[in-house]
């Protein structure tokens, strides 16, 4: 199987190669020339004068020469305002992207000569492939190329092939579908393609399959983006693209993101968060000194990074860079680009007052980050080494550390809740509260006023706490409490260790 | 030249909660700066804004939080330390109401300061002929039994949506200190409790 698909993808390079490349050249040239003699703003740059700068459009083929802001958009149609330094910087990448091609095409004839290739000979190509994602798999190219690295293609080989419509179908149905009719039509605004009927039905029915195949995940918001922009990468195919984000977010069969990213209280981005947060601690320690001084939390700056995957904070071309190597080599890549922008940035970022002055000056370095070979040399050469067990080892202090408070936290909710059923509105700090209603001696302060500082005793003392003061006060909010009490036991009592949750004495 | 007035300015923190699609974003980006696009651009994680109202002596810094229950948790690094909080639903959704006082019930179960301005804003007030499905007369009730102000808006017509920062801004108090922004995240929304004198309000 795996065989076949590469096969493809020669097929594919051969194409390509058929191209011209003298062609695309002289284009580039004709662009430098104009981005010399504009110097300002270069948005008129952008449509197509009708000579030579349009050259084989009207095969209607997609091709793969130095055109990019050709009609105002990127190769994904992204709506695209450059400055002329943008405009260099673009083509300077472009022409890198075009000899990176060959490179591929050399790549693809060698893994396929030699008679089928087999499992063994892809493992023996290992670093050239990690090489050759790194910079950059051609747009052409990415389509064939995801499907194979994140596993996609034998995904799907393992479900009926109606497992796709039958999934969007009863996805339609589902709790999710409302949320997700909410954000389809506010996705990627600036994309014609997603914006139009076809857009948004094909993202509509991606969202839904997953929502049915995933219940545990089912829908969240930041998905929208993620199935934006797999279709427009993989041709605006909806079985494909659904395939693929299934790869990064199913955890129960090894997604390619860490796990409960995206599930119901998003613990695992949490986990994240905190290990990008140590990790800056080791590689910028200034940055994380002057974050500790704003008391600006990671998860400010670059939840949206790691939820979204960069596809909303970069220019699409740079964010398909980053899932270039994020497909083929894991997680690892987004710390490597955070830790990039980070790093390449850190001197505006220092200079910062204040956490959402930070925030806004991050999304706006971010949002030009159009010299995506720069960034993804500093993600891979330029932020030292990052062993994958020492992210391991962080993440499993940091999973330890966000289930406590996730369970402290719903301990909490849950009795709150239980308590306003019954109209009776904690609105103090329990300990004056306590000391009023029972009339007796202030209780230990330092305890009383801050009952979740050790979580794992938190909804002990909540619980001792109500029962206090039911004690003084009526039947029908003990009732409430116990019912409280057993639906906490119930959820939480393995995370808590059951002996703190005795049934309720009648 | 201008520090005399520079120095009068009150830095406060406000965020806006609400359930996802309500128009909390539309809002703040009509306040901010007079736009509104149909198809806005759902949040993930947080925005930050500021905006200064001169004739109030107010400077804003306001936190935009993602709208889906399962960033809840992310909430309270936002609300934490806020001088207001403009909980937003929408008009033609009920749901949205539940949650809302969901999020009023929260923001005084845990934020400290004890002169926390809260408004409570029914929004997409241009869709009331057609689609209403939150009676005006029900929020207000229930505005005026927990303390809020109330406002009824539209970002997408202009309907008082200057009218209510202008209305959180008279209310909040002239001699606060600057706000400390967003502090540090704490999943477990311990409430830090505020520093004041025994049996000071009522319960």
């Amino acid at each position: 199987m795996a065989g076949s698909g590469w096969q493809q993808l020669a097929t594919s390079a051969k194409e390509l190669a058929g191209q011209s490349a003298g062609k695309a050249r002289a284009v580039t040239a004709t662009l430098s020339k104009a981005v010399a003699a504009t110097g300002k703003e270069v948005r008129q740059l952008i449509v197509p004068s009708d000579g030579e700068a349009a050259p084989a459009a009207a095969d209607g083929q997609h091709v793969e020469g130095p055109r990019q802001p050709l009609n105002g958009e990127d190769v994904y149609g992204f709506a695209l305002e450059l400055t002329a330094e943008q405009a260099a910087i673009l083509e300077r990448c472009h022409s890198k992207q075009e000899r990176q091609r060959q490179r591929w095409q050399q790549y693809m004839q060698g893994s396929t000569s030699g008679g089928g290739s087999s499992g063994g000979e892809l493992a023996a190509d290992h670093q050239q492939l990690k090489k050759l994602c790194r910079k950059g798999i051609p747009p052409k190219l990415r389509q064939a190329v995801w499907l194979q690295l994140c596993g996609a293609n034998q995904k799907r080989g393992q479900h009926q092939p109606a497992y796709y419509a039958d999934a969007a179908m009863q996805g339609a149905q589902s709790q999710f579908a409302h949320q997700i009719e909410l954000d389809v039509p506010r996705t990627f605004p600036n994309n014609s393609w997603v914006q139009s009927e076809a857009g948004q039905n094909a993202l509509r029915h991606v969202l839904y399959a997953f929502a049915h195949h995933n219940p545990r995940v089912g829908y969240c918001q930041s998905m929208n983006y993620l199935a934006a922009m797999l279709l427009l990468v993989l041709g605006r195919d909806e079985e494909n693209a659904f395939w693929v984000l299934a790869c990064l977010i199913d955890d129960q069969d090894e997604g390619i993101l860490y796990r409960d990213m995206y599930a119901r209280d998003l613990s695992g981005t949490h986990v994240e968060m905190r290990c990008l947060r140590e990790l800056v601690q080791h590689k910028l320690p200034r940055l994380a000194a002057h974050m500790d001084a704003l008391a600006c939390d990671m998860s400010i700056l670059a939840t949206d990074w790691f939820l979204c995957l960069f596809c909303t904070s970069l220019p699409a071309e740079t964010a398909a860079r980053v899932w270039d190597a994020l497909l083929h080599e894991g997680t690892k890549v987004l710390f490597r680009v955070a830790l990039a922008l980070l790093k390449l940035h850190e001197p505006l970022l220092l200079a910062q007052d204040n956490p959402g002055e930070l925030l806004r000056a991050a999304r706006a370095v971010a949002a030009e980050a159009y010299d995506r070979d720069t960034l993804m040399k500093v993600a891979f050469e330029g932020v030292g080494s990052m062993p994958m067990e020492r992210i391991n080892s962080y993440r499993a202090r940091k999973q330890r550390e966000v289930d406590r408070e996730m369970a402290a936290r719903e301990t909490r909710v849950n009795l709150q809740a239980a308590v306003r059923e019954q109209g009776f509105v904690v609105q103090e700090s329990e300990a004056v509260l306590l000391q009023r209603r029972t009339g007796g001696e202030p209780a230990d302060s330092t305890q009383h006023a801050s009952p979740a500082r050790s979580a794992s005793g938190s909804g002990v003392r909540w619980v001792s706490h109500l029962q206090a003061l039911t004690s003084t006060i009526g039947g029908g909010v003990k009732d409430s409490i116990d019912r409280g009490r057993m639906r906490i036991a119930h959820r939480r009592a393995q995370s808590l260790g059951a002996t703190a949750y005795e049934a309720p004495s009648p | 030249m201008a520090a005399p007035f520079v120095e009068q300015l009150v830095q406060s923190k406000l965020v806006l909660l609400g359930e996802m699609g309500s128009g909390k974003t539309s809002l703040v980006q009509r306040f901010v700066r007079g736009q509104y696009f149909e198809n806005q651009e759902s949040t993930i994680g947080a925005s930050f804004f500021t905006k200064t109202l001169p004739e109030k002596h107010v400077k804003f810094e306001i936190w935009d939080t993602a709208g889906q229950e399962r960033y809840h948790s992310l909430a309270p690094m936002y609300y934490r330390g806020a001088a207001a909080a403009i909980v937003v639903f929408d008009i033609t959704h009920p749901a949205s109401f539940e949650r809302a006082k969901k999020w009023v019930w929260e923001l005084r179960q845990n934020v400290a300061n004890p002169g926390l301005i809260i408004a409570l804003v029914g929004n997409k007030v241009d869709l009331a002929d057609e689609s209403r499905a939150v009676p005006e007369a029900d929020a207000r009730a229930y505005a005026a039994e927990t303390g809020l102000l109330y406002f009824e808006t539209s970002a997408k017509t202009n309907i008082n949506v200057t009218q209510l920062f202008e209305e959180v801004a008279d209310k909040l108090p002239k001699a606060a200190a600057p706000q400390q922004p967003a502090g540090g995240i704490q999943l477990s929304e311990q409430p830090t409790p505020a520093p004041r004198k025994a049996a000071a309000c009522c319960s």
